[in-house]
């Protein structure tokens, strides 16, 4: 047997879901153990949250209808359960700014004392500039959790959930630094390894993001919801590489109405926000737009057409935009040159199906909370509003048990999975970097914005590929277990090829397009048979899809068929 | 051309020698200095460090008697080219504080009205001057000496109040050598810090940091060294021999003011420019110039 | 988009647990358009198959987990700009994993053990509190720190004097970032001279690298320096400081003699009478202090500036 370790609830992720999971079960004064793949706070998505949504629900009953509407129809495209997104939405107001005040955040203001907002329908805020301000809450969490020495460890990976008689019982894990397999036995799990996963050649997924919270869940046996649909930035920084993250934000500006601007190649100006008013984040509607210009030739997805703030006075980018550095340093001078983008892979609105008053998932014992949750609204405070819930799930349980029962069978079958990379390349061996590499191109390529039957089985057919041809000349060049980092890379292959079919299974599914989702060949969004989550789990070794009808408790679409591309969300 | 000169304490203290090679390569040079003789000390890194306003209302006041005497103002010393240029872009930008600093100068009779730059003599060299012009005047080309550069940490950083030099890879002070017929040494340490700013409270400490420099150079077979701040030479020439003991090796490099060097490359006397004046013995550099110290 | 230069990248490998010594690994890379030093890294792994280790996660300097030294200068790899020649080294002042991969932890103790956690006196309110930007603004200057230690790791009082009781400028900055915030109420004078900020000597390595754009020493440090010279009686940097500011209020100028004698005490400076005894055959010492002419003038401002105060 490994080295084990005790606690009453172990936290996967260290992301804002993990971080206020983590807080939450101290705080309710039982054993927490938060365990990150990269750094607390330094890793996942959290860091890149750029705006804050100033929710203002107690103002009246059209506020709060407003801030529904944009949840639930322009992010959610209607699959979201809505009074989950009301009480989210109160939670934002009443918990997460005064406790991230509490902290010390600073929500830009002027001298006055005003807070510098947008103007328009629905107000952001900045802590302190745009494209900063997830940083700068992770910061605060972070030193809180450090601070009140939570344990935590960091560089380490999950690599899969321990179960006791279907029960989850505690996790195993990878010490990246040192080469260490460990198991934890804890009473409750909480899964918070984030929304966006780095599937795709250009992708919002940070490094360490491969899937691994999907895969570890879909193996253990708990059901999987709307994976399928999958958002796509639209207008990312196109180049240098390293810079795929470097967003390019849709909505207004700080201190005015004036919206970024995009153009095709040829400098016609083809979508600002303002042609969609009541559209709060218009991620998918810019896409609609950029799609035809793709299809003339007139734009790439990964380059070929503008972003431009060049109608925007240049002093408010440099007050208030965090990304004004960048995009300076590339030589851009705002007031007259655009910036050219491309689309990445971002968020699965998907996930781990959960109960989202408790977070509880198909598993007992293990909780989802955040992005790799089955409602991924894509925000930062609505991911902390789940982090806290999933702890108040966690610890209800953890009171309640005994420590269970680890499952020493299992434990050695995964030390056995985990160790077995641990081998050296022959001549024609490749690094798993290097596959993880070809199998982002092919989702880039096949599963990109725009599916269809076809390029589906294609993208299949490659991984089937992948799997037979180059999986088995994965090797390491060092069996050094320090810091190997290679090692971690296989591990992910694994993970990644495991949910990438997934993925396309539950896509495959899917006979309409809807809001992030996108199929060519069926262009239409079918509110008669398709306002219904597709649900997947594991069934021995084959794959069990089902669908479910979606509750819509307040507002629900106008129409039972709409063209997807001339529909407003 | 004209400056308003300011010497800064050092050269009036410790290193005299400075302030009469300045002197004496000025008249040489046909530059028209007027001494700033009643301004005060800059405030080093100590008056900054506990007082901000007195730190901007003494450096206002200096800036303010140059105004007067509509001239720029001209240094010798890093540190004070940081701190009055530093002083003098405040001001100029914040309307609010030069008010409240202006105040103070009423006290005075004086009003800063951020009319004036502040420079330090490289500079003056290179850009006012010009490395062409310069050449024509070297009388004494230093053929065959190998001179390390030590720029100091106040005329380099940071970058975007001083500006002239680039701190990762700076020329001016190899170039200034090269005009005068030396030879530059290349070594890491010409953009490091001396140590000098915690010489008084922690010795060891800055005797280890001007140690490896000095080391350095020494290793790089320099035949002298040249500074553009007395506090650098202070850390590098008299304490030299505090850090021979501390890294247990004999150094003995002669370390000479930048208007020292100028001096002996436009051919003035050693005397002239009170090469006696340094702690380590410059006789080695002049042997090698086959002078007469 | 190569645009058919390569990059020649010279790249430390070295794994403690495992190799005699270091080694460097040279490399040519297609030049794309501009490229940043991660994209080099990151062709090595995937495309080269040279299996260096290095870490980073957002590609975007939110991280803060990428440093690393280029032609001798500690950078943000996903920042930096790649050129046609590089040494790529692992960050000095820390002690190495692998390859560029450094070890952090006993900065990050460091940073820790200032508590940067805000402390109120009194109970946080509501939300939002009433306050102004101009309250903020000198904690503003910091807010973008994101940590890296790159600034640490140029910082020569450790890298040149291995002067390890010195926390280092980026938990300094931590400590400042708290300090300044308009309701913090924390210890902070004792933090710093636990971290021995006195022993900072003002060279503006720190200001130079940071890839945020911080200016560290004066926006963070030296505010801090300036606290500790007002509330600390006995710490012998801030004592040094109103020393020097005495001797100015006196003379006009510095008397270093007086000052050596004032700030090091009688006995320390007896030890330096050898020294002092040279400088002052060669003319480098005033046994009395000059005072400045118009030093009247100078006692008025120092007045008027106190009189604020
Ligand atoms: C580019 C971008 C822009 C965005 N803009 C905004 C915005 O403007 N406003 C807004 O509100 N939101 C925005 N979001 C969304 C928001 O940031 C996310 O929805 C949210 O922060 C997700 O938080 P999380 O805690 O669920 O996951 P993450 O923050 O992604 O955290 C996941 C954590 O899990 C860890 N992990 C992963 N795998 C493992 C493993 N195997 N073992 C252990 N740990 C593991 C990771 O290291 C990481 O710490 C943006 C997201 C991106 C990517
Ligand atoms: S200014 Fe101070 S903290 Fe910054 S690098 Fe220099 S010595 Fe270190
Ligand atoms: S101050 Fe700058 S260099 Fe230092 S840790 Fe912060 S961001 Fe990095
Ligand atoms: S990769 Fe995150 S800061 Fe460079």
């Amino acid at each position: 047997m490994p080295r084990t370790i005790d606690t009453d609830v172990v936290v996967i992720g260290g992301g804002a879901a993990g971080a206020h999971a983590a807080l939450k079960v101290h705080a309710e004064g039982l054993k927490v153990l938060l365990i990150v793949k990269g750094f607390l706070g330094r890793s996942g998505c959290s860091i890149f949250a750029g705006n804050l949504q100033l929710v203002n629900t107690k103002v009246s009953a059209e506020e709060e209808e407003k801030w529904l509407t944009i949840r639930t129809k322009h992010m959610g495209g209607y699959l979201l359960e809505q009074d989950y997104v009301k009480r989210a939405n109160r939670f934002t107001e009443s918990e997460f700014y005064p406790e991230m005040e509490r902290r010390g955040l600073y929500i830009r203001r002027n001298a006055e004392g005003k807070f510098i907002k947008s103007e328009g329908r629905g107000t952001n805020v900045w802590a302190p500039l745009q494209g900063y301000s997830g940083t700068f809450v992770m910061e605060l969490l972070r030193k809180e959790i450090l601070n009140k020495r939570i344990p935590l460890l960091q560089e380490t990976m999950v690599t899969s959930l321990l179960l006791d008689e279907g029960k989850v019982v505690g996790v195993t894990l990878l010490d990246i630094l040192r080469g260490e397999f460990i198991a934890v036995r804890a009473k409750a799990v909480i899964v918070a390894t984030g929304p966006s996963n780095y599937l795709a050649t250009r992708s919002t997924g940070t490094r360490e993001q491969c899937a691994n919270g999907f895969a570890m869940a879909y193996r253990a046996g708990a059901q999987m919801q709307d994976i399928e649909i999958q958002w796509w930035h639209c207008s990312d920084i196109a180049w240098p590489k390293a810079w795929t993250r470097l967003h390019i934000y849709p909505n207004p500006m700080p201190a005015t109405k004036e919206t970024v601007r995009l153009y095709n190649s040829e400098g016609e100006m083809f979508f600002e926000q303002g042609m969609y008013p009541l559209a709060m984040q218009p991620y998918f509607l810019q896409l609609k737009h950029l799609y035809p210009h793709v299809k003339r030739g007139k734009a790439r997805w990964n380059g070929g057409y503008f972003a431009g703030y060049t109608h925007i006075d240049p002093s408010i980018m440099e007050q208030y935009s965090y990304q004004t550095q960048f995009l300076k340093a590339l030589g851009l001078d705002l007031s007259k040159d655009l910036i050219e983008c491309g689309i990445s892979w971002h968020m699965t609105l998907g996930g781990i199906r959960t109960n989202t008053e408790t977070m509880e998932t198909s598993l007992p014992g293990l909780y989802a909370a955040g992005g790799v949750g089955s409602h991924g609204v894509g925000t930062i405070t609505f991911v902390s509003y789940d982090g806290t819930l999933a702890a108040g799930g966690a610890c209800a349980r953890a009171r309640a048990m005994q420590p269970p029962r680890l499952p020493e069978e299992q434990i050695a079958r995964e030390e056995q999975r985990v160790m077995s990379p641990l081998k050296v390349r022959s001549g024609d061996g490749l690094l798993p970097a290097q596959v993880k590499k070809r199998i982002r191109e092919i989702m880039w390529e096949k599963m990109g914005y725009v599916k269809s039957e076809a390029k589906m089985e294609e993208a299949l057919g490659q991984l089937a590929e992948v799997r037979e041809k180059l999986v088995p000349r994965i090797g390491l060049d060092s069996l050094s277990r320090t810091w190997n980092y290679d090692w971690v890379d296989a591990l992910d292959v694994e993970d990644m090829l495991d949910i990438c079919e997934l993925t396309i299974h539950s896509a495959k599914v899917r006979q309409e397009s809807r809001g992030a989702f996108f199929r060519e060949d069926f262009p239409y969004i079918d509110n008669k048979n398709w306002l219904r989550h597709t649900v997947m789990s594991r069934d021995g070794n084959a794959l069990r899809i089902e669908t479910v009808p979606v509750e819509l408790k307040y507002i629900r679409p106008e129409s039972e068929r709409e063209d997807f591309l001339s529909a407003d969300y | 051309m004209k400056f308003a000169y300011y010497p800064g304490c050092s050269a009036k203290t410790t290193c005299p020698e400075l302030d009469q090679s300045m002197k004496a390569v000025a008249k040489k040079l046909d530059l028209d200095l007027a001494e700033l003789e009643v301004a005060t000390c800059t405030g080093s890194r100590q008056i900054r460090d506990s007082n901000e306003e007195l730190f901007l209302t003494l450096n206002a006041r200096t800036l303010a008697l140059a105004e007067r005497l509509e001239r720029d103002v001209m240094t010798v010393c890093a540190t004070c080219l940081l701190n009055l240029t530093e002083v003098n872009a405040t001001l100029k930008q914040n309307a609010e504080l030069r008010r409240k600093i202006n105040a103070n100068l009423a006290a005075v009779g004086l009003e800063f009205r951020g009319t004036r730059e502040v420079t330090h003599f490289l500079w003056v060299l290179l850009r006012d001057i010009g490395a062409e012009a310069l050449a024509k005047k070297v009388a004494r080309p230093l053929r065959g000496l190998r001179v390390a550069p030590f720029y100091g940490c106040h005329i380099l950083r940071p970058k975007d109040v001083l500006g002239f030099d680039d701190p990762d890879s700076p020329t001016s002070l190899d170039t200034l050598i090269r005009v005068l017929g030396a030879d530059p040494v290349a070594y890491d340490g010409k953009k490091r810090c001396c140590g000098f700013h915690v010489l008084m409270t922690k010795e060891d400490l800055a005797l280890k940091i001007s140690g490896r420099r000095l080391s350095q150079a020494r290793d790089e077979a320099a035949d002298c060294l040249v500074t553009t701040c007395p506090l650098c030479h202070s850390s590098l020439d008299p304490y030299q021999s505090a850090v021979e003991k501390t890294l247990g090796r004999k150094i003995r490099l002669p370390v000479i003011h930048l208007p020292q060097l100028v001096g002996l490359g436009l051919g003035l006397a050693p005397r002239e420019l009170k090469l006696e004046g340094n702690a380590v013995s410059t006789a080695p550099v002049l042997e090698k110039m086959a002078l007469q110290a | 988009m190569t645009s058919g230069n390569t990059v020649s990248a010279k790249i430390f490998r070295y794994d403690p647990a495992a190799d005699k010594a270091p080694r460097y690994e040279t490399l040519e890379v297609p030049l794309e358009k501009e490229m940043r030093v991660l994209d080099v890294l990151d062709y090595a792994v995937e495309n080269a198959g040279v299996a260096v280790g290095y870490r980073w996660f957002c590609g975007v300097k939110r991280c803060g987990m990428c440093g690393v030294s280029v032609n001798g200068k500690p950078v943000l790899a996903c920042w930096e700009k790649a050129t046609p020649s590089m040494v790529i080294d692992p960050l000095p002042n820390m002690p190495v994993v692998r390859d560029l991969v450094v070890d952090r932890s006993a900065l990050e103790q460091a940073t820790l053990e200032m508590e940067p956690c805000l402390k109120r006196k009194e109970p946080y309110e509501s939300f939002p509190e009433p306050l102004t930007h101009r309250d903020f603004e000198d904690a503003y200057r910091l807010m973008t720190c994101i940590e890296c230690y790159v600034c640490t790791a140029a910082c020569p009082v450790l890298s040149d004097a291995n002067h390890r009781e010195f926390a280092g400028p980026a938990s300094l900055v931590q400590l400042a970032k708290v300090a300044l915030h308009p309701k913090d109420a924390g210890e902070r004078v004792a933090a710093a001279l636990k971290g021995d900020i006195y022993a900072c000597i003002s060279c503006y390595e720190c200001s130079n690298v940071c890839p945020v754009g911080i200016n560290v020493l004066e926006d963070a440090i030296e505010k801090l320096k300036r606290r500790c010279a007002a509330q600390s009686e006995s710490n012998p940097g801030a004592k040094h400081a109103r020393i020097f500011t005495d001797l100015i209020r006196k003379f006009g100028r510095i008397h270093p003699p007086t000052l050596m004698r004032q700030s090091k005490g009688l006995m320390q400076s007896v030890s330096k009478m050898s020294m002092a005894l040279a400088m002052y055959r060669k003319g480098k010492v005033q046994v009395r202090p000059q005072t400045v002419q118009g030093i009247e003038e100078v006692r008025k401002l120092f007045k008027a500036v106190e009189k604020d105060q």
